[in-house]
């Protein structure tokens, strides 16, 4: 099977897709700039602008437009480059996007994608942030972050052929991820977790980029004869924890790492799901890695204390075997 | 004085005559429309008094004559979105008023299954696509429709309804600037019923024309007499036809004015009496009433069974709601959040 | 306000007298929990509480006693309320005191440790109790003493005896001797790695009267199994010489030429005259319930073991249809897991019969408590040389002979049938080829 990029997997997918009609991508700097991260580079030559559409810095106007767009009848792709642009658009997607179909008792809904970028690197506090939690809160909203190429491809997929809208969430620092992808189409189910490393010791909850790190760490403590179970949720909303607590169940120790500020967090969600179907199986505290909580700082130094590295998931595994 | 820039009250209201044309089977129409609106909402008020409905009661009582006019230069596979206050399109599109009061009383057979309730009116087969409640935030789901089918390569016209008060947010330029940059097909209809809520046209915007604010856009726009019912169709019918022909989007902004509240529990600090009092002397119905009898369109007492009828057929709309099931649990489960199958429900304790 | 009544203990009880109070008015009760100690013409037993609620009122004092289904004491709903009054009404009432319990104060013994003040992981909590294992006395090496599923885990293999449920169903695992040279049995070799706590029990709190050792699992166990063996099942004893000449002998030429591992040992013949004669006496081979006396079908005998923390009761199970041999090698393999703390749960259920053998520590003979539910045990002494005469004559000879002492349950038998049974173990172990005939 060829070995590819999340960015060639997710292109790929985007390829795929666009032999649809009814599927169009709009969003900022997607066409002539040429793509922020190189995912839709070229597709405005080979598309065309009005399927290729290069959107004004308007990030409620993408959604709203997107959703409209979406109730007649099109598969509307929408881009914000960065999640902390998708603030300004909350109102259309909590407010619109995930009550339509609901709000109007079942008579209509929204077939749309929003493709978004968690990540950082120096950008400091504005640009740095991750807000998967306030999407996952949303009834109405689906949400998924995957964390391989594989599951990037078929997950893009399936979130675009599903009949409501779906958060599809990426990683700057993730593009370059490599991993096997067949070049055939195919779907990954929205909605499924997937156990990622067998373990004995202790089960790892995460999702997205952490996914990466957690086998990192995992390798580290495989030295010491510490064998750590990792599940990737790859799904926020609707959550599957069945895998995770099933895990659980035969560890009895549970460690959730998730990218972003842990009071509140998607962790504290899933760290309550473990407690309560899991209680019974519960040997010590569940222990969570997460952002420090301070708004990203610029400097170098400051910001890789404030974000998660391999050691910070290997030395919470090691306290929650103690 | 922003009344004073307002285009008088009911000034074609005195012509001798319908303009020319002009088939008596519509202008009948067009006066049913209207005061089933105004019978429908009265015993709204009736009903809500009553506790048979909870939430927000937002009636759009004085305002008939726009919504009524713009909405008749719609056809079929043309869009409606509109906004909270949004009985008066729903009827003016031909929603079924049985089920609209359904709505109101939280009952199955709502529009909307007893979920949206007052503000939430919605019926996909008319594509008229429902009252959405953050001011201004629908506009970009109307231009998204009108991007929608201008790429299907559809006919259709998207009209949206919103207040003076939508004029001032962000999304009202993003969609102005959407719409024209792309040249959808849309008619932005503002009813300027000259308060946001309960906050005076002049102390909300900067510019209190608000036709004017196309300009930014190059936008074609019109300031027109929402309160002749004929004379806001004239000018719907000449911006959807505008729309429609690809040469891009047209603000028409309603001089208007509401005679109730904002809401049912308005106790109006804003305005005085008195004003209120001269404007309900001009009352669109009346007026257009007078009109109909003048120019020999109909006897009065066809009018008066007209209107018998219509108070027949809202009695019959209480009774069904009434008579009709509450929902069933299954909107509270996740399968009724999502259209795809969903099995899997959030733990949920206490019950 | 539910009322606590004077509940029936048997089936004919018509009275009882309340030895004392367990709990005090302002306590939290919950049900199941004992509230008070009674007595009845039969017995001393804690009783429980139906409801669950705060003591209220305590209507029959200690050393009372009321017919069957009097009201004893009555629980309230709610939280007791603080003793302290509000502020305000401090004020209003200045000199009242705060509300004292009505009934006399009582020395309060020091509560014993409640598993839930004990610090453990939910999961250790789970296994303990699906187990029956009392977490209190088990060493947690968690974090700040956390006990955790390894330290559960640990004492499991560690400790000697099954569920509680062993009462109910005939399955007994427990057994001890009444004689305190059980437990201090000069055997320090023989348990293999139990927890430190069971190994070692080491004083918790000291006084100058002495040290408090807290309790481990094994003895938690072993003093409720035979507190409630003493208190429900009226033992009677009966005591009979056996001559174990023609035994001794026969075990000598058997184990002549045998390896080591292999040879026969006089408990082992002991453990198969029982199982032969049982065959004939049903009554001895079963358990009484109130619903009625069960006959089971299979000789199951259970092997007290000593080990240093305590006792365990291994069981043979199939007697009747095994050999000299095959009950001897079952019962080296269960000593022999004993002593490494392996037996699993299987080893120690199914018990019928006991047999308990202190002869190696030079005991005569002794009496020892029923295993209930079943009907009986067998207390085994020395075998010690004494000067006999032979036959008729008046020559004096040297004989070998052991006392056999068997304590039964005159639910279920009585002293004529119990004397047969130990008569017909007698004759086979004063004819021992019958042993080996089947």
């Amino acid at each position: 099977m060829p070995v590819i990029t999340v960015r060639e997997a997710l292109r790929q997918a985007l390829h795929e897709l666009m032999q649809d009609e009814r599927v169009f991508i709009i969003g900022e700097d997607i066409g002539h700039y040429g793509s922020t991260y190189g995912v839709t580079a070229g597709f405005l030559e080979q598309y065309g602008a009005e399927r290729i559409r290069d959107a004004p810095i308007a990030e409620a106007g993408i959604v709203g437009l997107a959703i409209g767009a979406a109730l007649v009848g099109m598969r509307p792709i929408a881009e914000i480059m960065s999640v902390n642009f998708s603030l300004l658009a909350f109102d259309q997607l909590i407010n619109h996007a995930a009550k339509i179909y609901s709000m109007f008792g079942g008579q209509m809904h929204v077939p749309m994608v929003l493709r978004t970028t968690n990540g950082w690197t120096q950008l400091s506090a504005t640009h740095s942030q991750s807000f998967d939690v306030m999407f996952a809160h949303v009834p109405g909203l689906k949400v998924v972050a995957p964390a391989t190429p594989y599951d990037m491809k078929g997950l893009l997929r399936a979130s675009v052929a599903d009949p409501d809208p779906v958060i599809f969430i990426e990683h700057t620092l993730m593009y370059t991820v490599k991993g096997e992808v067949p070049d055939e189409p195919y779907e990954v189910p929205i909605g499924r977790s997937a156990l990622v490393r067998e373990g004995r010791h202790a089960t790892v909850v995460t999702y997205s980029r952490m996914v990466h790190l957690s086998l990192q760490a995992a390798e580290v403590l495989s030295r010491e004869g510490i064998e750590v179970e990792i599940v990737d949720l790859r799904t926020l909303r609707p959550l599957d924890m069945s895998l995770a607590i099933e895990s659980f169940k035969r560890t009895g120790r549970g460690v959730v790492v998730t990218e972003d500020w842990q009071s509140f967090g998607t962790s504290a969600e899933i760290a309550a799901r473990l407690y309560e179907y899991g209680f019974d199986y519960l040997d010590a505290p569940i222990t969570r890695v997460n952002f420090r909580e301070v708004p990203m700082p610029y400097s170098k130094n400051l910001e890789l204390k404030t974000v998660i590295t391999v050691d910070r998931i290997a030395n919470a595994i090691r306290d929650a075997l103690k | 004085m922003t009344q004073d820039t307002a285009q008088p009250v009911a000034a074609v209201g005195d012509a001798p005559r319908p303009p020319d044309g002009t088939d008596p089977a519509l202008l009948m129409e067009l006066y049913r429309q209207m005061v089933l609106i105004r019978r429908f909402e009265e015993k709204c008020q009736e009903m809500y008094t009553k506790a048979k409905i909870g939430g927000f009661l937002h009636l759009y009582i004085g305002e008939e004559a726009t919504g009524v006019g713009a909405v008749s230069a719609l056809r079929e596979g043309d869009h409606i979105f509109t906004h909270y206050r949004d009985h008066g399109h729903a009827i003016a599109r031909g929603l079924d008023i049985n089920a609209l009061m359904a709505e109101l009383f939280g009952k199955v057979t709502g529009t909307g299954k007893g979920l949206g309730g007052s503000m939430h009116f919605a019926d996909a087969s008319k594509q008229f696509w429902g009252g959405y409640a953050l001011v201004g935030c629908h506009l970009l789901l109307a231009v998204g429709t009108a991007l929608g089918d201008t790429m299907q390569r559809k006919p259709g016209v998207t009209m949206v309804f919103f207040g003076d008060g939508a004029t001032n947010g962000g999304e009202f330029y993003e969609a102005l600037n959407f719409a024209q940059l792309w040249k959808l097909p849309v008619v932005f209809v503002c009813e300027n019923n000259l308060y946001a809520m309960g906050t005076p046209l002049e102390v909300h915007s900067s510019v209190t024309e608000i036709y004017r604010k196309a300009a930014a856009f190059d936008m074609r726009a019109e300031r027109v007499d929402g309160n002749d019912v004929l004379v806001m169709r004239e000018a719907a019918l000449r911006a959807v036809d505008h729309a429609r022909s690809g040469q891009g989007p047209v603000l028409l902004e309603a001089m208007t004015y509401r005679f109730r509240g904002h809401s049912a529990q308005d106790v109006q600090k804003y305005r005085s009496k008195e004003d209120v009092e001269r404007r309900r002397s001009g009352d669109p119905i009346e007026v257009f009433r007078r009109q109909l009898l003048a120019w020999g369109v109909i006897a009065a007492a066809d009018l008066r069974t007209l209107e018998h009828t219509i108070d027949d057929q809202v009695e019959a709309a209480v009774q069904f709601a009434e008579a009709s099931d509450e929902p069933g649990v299954e909107w509270i489960r996740q399968s009724g959040v999502y259209a795809a199958a969903i099995t899997v429900d959030p733990p949920i304790h206490g019950e | 306000m539910p009322d606590v009544t004077m509940p029936k203990m048997g089936f004919d009880m018509q009275e009882g007298t309340i030895v004392r109070w367990l709990r005090q008015i302002g306590d939290e009760v919950r049900r199941g929990e004992p509230i008070a100690e009674i007595e009845t013409d039969k017995v001393t037993i804690e009783i429980e509480a139906f409801d669950s609620g705060v003591l209220r009122e305590i209507v029959v004092a200690a050393g009372q006693t009321v017919p069957v289904n009097a009201v004893i004491a009555r629980l309230g709903d709610d939280a007791p309320s603080p003793p302290a009054a509000p502020a305000a009404a401090a004020v209003e009432q200045p000199s009242s005191p705060p509300a004292a319990p009505s009934v006399p104060a009582v020395a309060v013994a020091p509560p014993a440790v409640d598993d839930r003040e004990v610090r453990a992981s939910p999961l250790a909590r789970r296994i303990a109790r699906d187990h029956g294992l009392p977490l209190a006395g088990i060493a947690g090496t968690g974090p700040l003493g956390r006990v955790v599923r390894a330290d559960v885990e640990q004492a499991l293999t560690a400790r000697p005896a099954a569920a509680p449920s062993a009462v109910a169903a005939p399955t007994p695992a427990v057994v001890a001797a009444p004689t305190p040279a059980v437990v201090a049995a000069p055997t320090p070799a023989v348990v293999a790695a139990p927890t430190p706590a069971v190994a070692a029990p080491t004083p918790v709190a000291a006084s100058p009267r002495g040290d408090l050792v807290p309790l481990t699992s094994m003895r938690r166990t072993i003093a409720r199994v035979t507190s409630q063996s003493w208190q429900q099942a009226p033992h009677f004893m009966l005591t009979m010489e056996v001559d174990m000449g023609a035994c001794l002998a026969l075990r000598g030429s058997i184990n002549a030429g045998r390896p080591r591992e292999a040879q026969i040992g006089v408990n082992d013949m002991i453990v198969k005259a029982a199982a032969r004669a049982l065959r004939g006496f049903p009554m001895l081979n079963a358990s009484y319930s109130d619903a009625g006396i069960e006959l089971h079908h299979d000789v199951n005998v259970s092997i007290a073991v000593a080990l240093d923390a305590g006792l365990v009761a291994p069981v043979i199970t199939g007697c009747q249809s095994r050999s000299l041999g095959a009950i001897s090698r079952e019962s080296k393999r269960l000593v022999a897991l004993a002593r490494e703390g392996k037996l699993g749960a299987a080893d120690l259920q199914g018990g019928t019969f006991t047999v308990s053998n202190l002869g190696m520590y030079g005991v005569s003979e002794f009496v020892a408590i029923i295993t209930v539910p079943q009907a009986a045990i067998l207390a085994v002494g020395a075998v010690r040389r004494v000067p006999a005469f032979r036959d008729d004559s008046d020559e004096v000879i040297a004989r070998q002979v052991m006392n056999l002492t068997l304590s039964a349950d005159h639910r279920i038998t009585d002293g004529a049938e119990a004397a047969r049974f130990l008569g017909e173990v007698r004759r086979s172990l004063e004819q021992p080829l019958e042993l080996l005939v089947d």
